[in-house]
């Protein structure tokens, strides 16, 4: 039921291989945390089977976070603005499909990181009088169209909450 | 421009006083901790000079900020210039103030001052101990550049209202506070020390944190001693009710000396609450600010036909630390009829919010649901009972039971209780809590954000969570109906979604 009439814009694919290239850098934190484990594991001399254990775990959680989450995330996450509207449904396993309504948004931000510059992915984030919500995975130019739609539509609306 | 004003000198002597209230209870448990060690002498030396020391780098502080702090008045704004180092200024539009409240404490009493908060939508100014001179003139001033401002009401304007400005047509009165729709009276603040569950769950949280019970009653009961079991369980029993009757009887004098000579007012566009027996409040909530009606129940005030009823604001900026312990109004919460009979509360909501119906909530959290609500924590308090029971105290399993039972009846209350109501233009969250149930009433215009979870678990069983979100204080009130038909969770999310706003009517429209 929660897909049923699904907001309309999907991501771009090119995203993904931006969100393949974050995975990489969360696997080198992955890496130095095994290391630090690995350290302490012989440090105290715990039985090597732990060690096993933990290089499989790693190795594990970075192929998920590298080959498949990439692309269920590209998957699930849809937006729309509608004129008086904006509705985003996203989530992998937890399904969220919210609504805001344009005369609530107070501002529109769009933000990137020196990563996601290179690949020219955005983020844009909208805020009401006490919620935050973001469109993540954004090619640069939907993530401009976006907040400049929504901005427009901002105006049109008049409200003092 | 009008001249720069200083604060009243008394703000020093104020300040101290906050300072020596907050700093008495953190100091006296320090010196306690070193009576029990027998050096009682040494440690209470110890705690005064420290005590000493902190009110006088406190007095120092805040002799700088009462030099540094000051406020005018400047084409149509009201300013105040202050910080310790960095000078901050802060003004706010005087066309924008929605009103003046006043709130004063034992000290700013004894010296016949007021704390004034100065209320625009946006933000608000705050000014920690004025003369009533000084607050008289300032209400003229602002009243005069501005009619729309409720004037504090503990001094009678009216009476030094100048012949000239009587004269000019939109100042020639004063605003009043508005109709008396609310008070308490000193048996109304016992009914409500005695049908407030806080005090008993006080009393469960002491009689099992203490070491009394742990060490002595379970033994009693258990190691079935013969020889202690005749007279001291009587007189345990005894002991305990004194604990009872005096944590009621503390509650019961806490609560008349904050809630002391509660009463709300009301006009067309505001309430005024008043209360306080050493410290005096007046606070003033422009309605149009209201972003939610809450009403919480408890089961011991249903059994008497009484609830509760609170008010949800929107403030856009930091409380200043000054008044940061203002208790009504922490994350904009703002208690406005602490205890009310459940079949007067209609009439008093319609004469004040008539836009609200208050509508009962269909119960519609299906019997699948039940297991839902308790699963996790079921588990949780299983585990965690055995392991401790294992290993650290044997009787462990006791509170453990009376967690697990809590958590069924929580689960049951769920089911039983859990549900919404949609009109028009505002919905009723009905959801229950162990001891209590809430009802939050929203209005359409106000919700900010709806939305709907769900995880193929859920899906396959057709369940999931809807959440509605409503400002509170600088943040947001959630509301959440969980396990609920995603049919109704879908009723409730297209009930918030514009109608007219799809893809198709904005085409339309253009075309």
């Amino acid at each position: 039921m929660i897909e049923e009439n699904a907001p309309l814009h999907k991501l771009d694919k090119a995203v993904i291989q931006y969100d393949k290239t974050n995975s990489l850098v969360n696997g080198l934190f992955y890496a130095i945390g095994c290391a630090v484990l690995l350290y302490i594991i012989d440090r105290f001399e715990w039985p090597i089977v732990y060690a096993v254990l933990l290089i499989i775990l790693t190795v594990f959680i970075f192929c998920i976070d590298y080959f498949v989450l990439p692309y269920l995330r590209y998957k699930s996450i849809r937006y729309e603005v509608h004129p008086t509207y904006l509705e985003i449904l996203k989530g992998i396993f937890f399904r969220t499909r919210e609504v805001i309504p344009i005369e609530r948004i107070q501002q529109v931000l769009i933000k990137d990181n020196p990563i996601s510059r290179r690949y020219r992915v955005q983020s844009v984030e909208i805020q009401t009088a006490g919620t935050n919500h973001t469109v993540p995975l954004l090619l640069e130019k939907e993530a401009q169209a976006l907040k400049k739609g929504m901005m427009e539509r901002i105006k049109e609306v008049q409200s003092d909450v | 421009m009008s001249k720069k004003n200083r604060l009243h000198k008394g703000t020093l002597a104020t300040k101290a006083f906050k300072r020596l209230t907050n700093l008495a209870f953190p100091l006296l448990i320090y010196s306690f901790i070193g009576l029990s060690d027998g050096e009682f002498l040494q440690t209470f030396l110890i705690t005064l000079t420290i005590f000493i020391l902190l009110m006088m780098i406190g007095f120092v502080f805040d002799l700088i900020k009462y030099i540094r702090t000051a406020y005018y008045i400047e084409n149509n704004r009201f300013i105040l210039k202050s910080g310790l180092i960095i000078r901050k200024e802060k003004d706010i539009q005087i066309s924008r103030i929605q009103s003046i409240d006043t709130a004063e404490s034992l000290a700013h009493r004894l010296l016949k001052l007021s704390k004034v908060t100065i209320q625009t939508p946006g933000k608000n100014i705050l000014l920690d101990a004025i003369s009533l001179k000084q607050l008289e003139e300032i209400t003229q001033q602002l009243y005069d550049l501005n009619t729309a401002i409720e004037v504090p009401t503990n001094i009678d304007i009216s009476d030094n209202v100048s012949e000239e400005t009587l004269a000019k047509p939109d100042t020639s009165s004063t605003p009043s506070e508005g109709d008396l729709l609310y008070q308490l009276s000193i048996t109304d603040l016992i009914k409500l020390t005695l049908l407030n569950t806080s005090a008993i769950r006080s009393f469960i949280v002491f009689f099992f944190a203490s070491s009394f019970v742990s060490n002595i009653l379970i033994d009693f009961v258990f190691e079935q001693s013969d020889q202690i079991l005749r007279v001291p369980i009587l007189v345990l029993l005894f002991i305990a009710l004194g604990i009872f009757a005096m944590i009621y009887l503390f509650s019961a004098v806490i609560t008349i000396i904050k809630q002391y000579h509660f009463r709300v007012f009301s006009t067309d566009t505001q309430l005024t609450i008043k209360r306080g027996l050493l410290e005096t409040n007046s606070q003033t909530i422009v309605l149009d600010n209201v972003q939610s009606l809450e009403e919480k129940q408890n089961w011991l005030m249903k059994l008497c036909g009484f609830t509760f009823f609170s008010l949800s604001i929107a403030t856009h900026e930091q409380e200043d630390e000054a008044d940061s312990n203002k208790e009504n109004d922490t994350n904009g919460k703002i208690v406005l009829f602490p205890l009310v009979k459940t079949d007067q509360l209609t009439s008093l909501i319609e004469s004040c919010f008539p836009e609200y119906h208050l509508a009962s909530a269909k119960l519609v959290t299906p019997k699948r649901s039940i297991r839902r609500f308790i699963q996790f924590q079921l588990l949780f308090f299983i585990v965690i009972a055995t392991v401790i029971s294992k290993f650290f105290w044997i009787y462990a399993w006791i509170p453990g039971i009376i967690l697990i039972l809590l958590t069924l009846l929580f689960g049951y209350l769920s089911y039983k209780l859990n549900g919404y109501a949609l009109s028009e233009n505002e919905v009723t969250f009905q959801v229950a809590k162990t001891f209590s149930i809430k009802r939050t009433y929203l209005l359409k215009e106000r919700i900010l954000t709806m939305k709907v979870n769900q995880h193929p678990l859920l899906k396959r069983a057709a369940l999931a969570k809807v959440s509605c979100f409503s400002a509170q204080g600088q943040l947001s009130q959630e509301n959440q109906l969980k396990f609920i038909d995603d049919k109704d969770a879908f009723e409730l999310f297209n009930w918030f979604k514009p109608k007219n706003g799809g893809h198709d009517d904005y085409e339309s429209n253009k075309s």
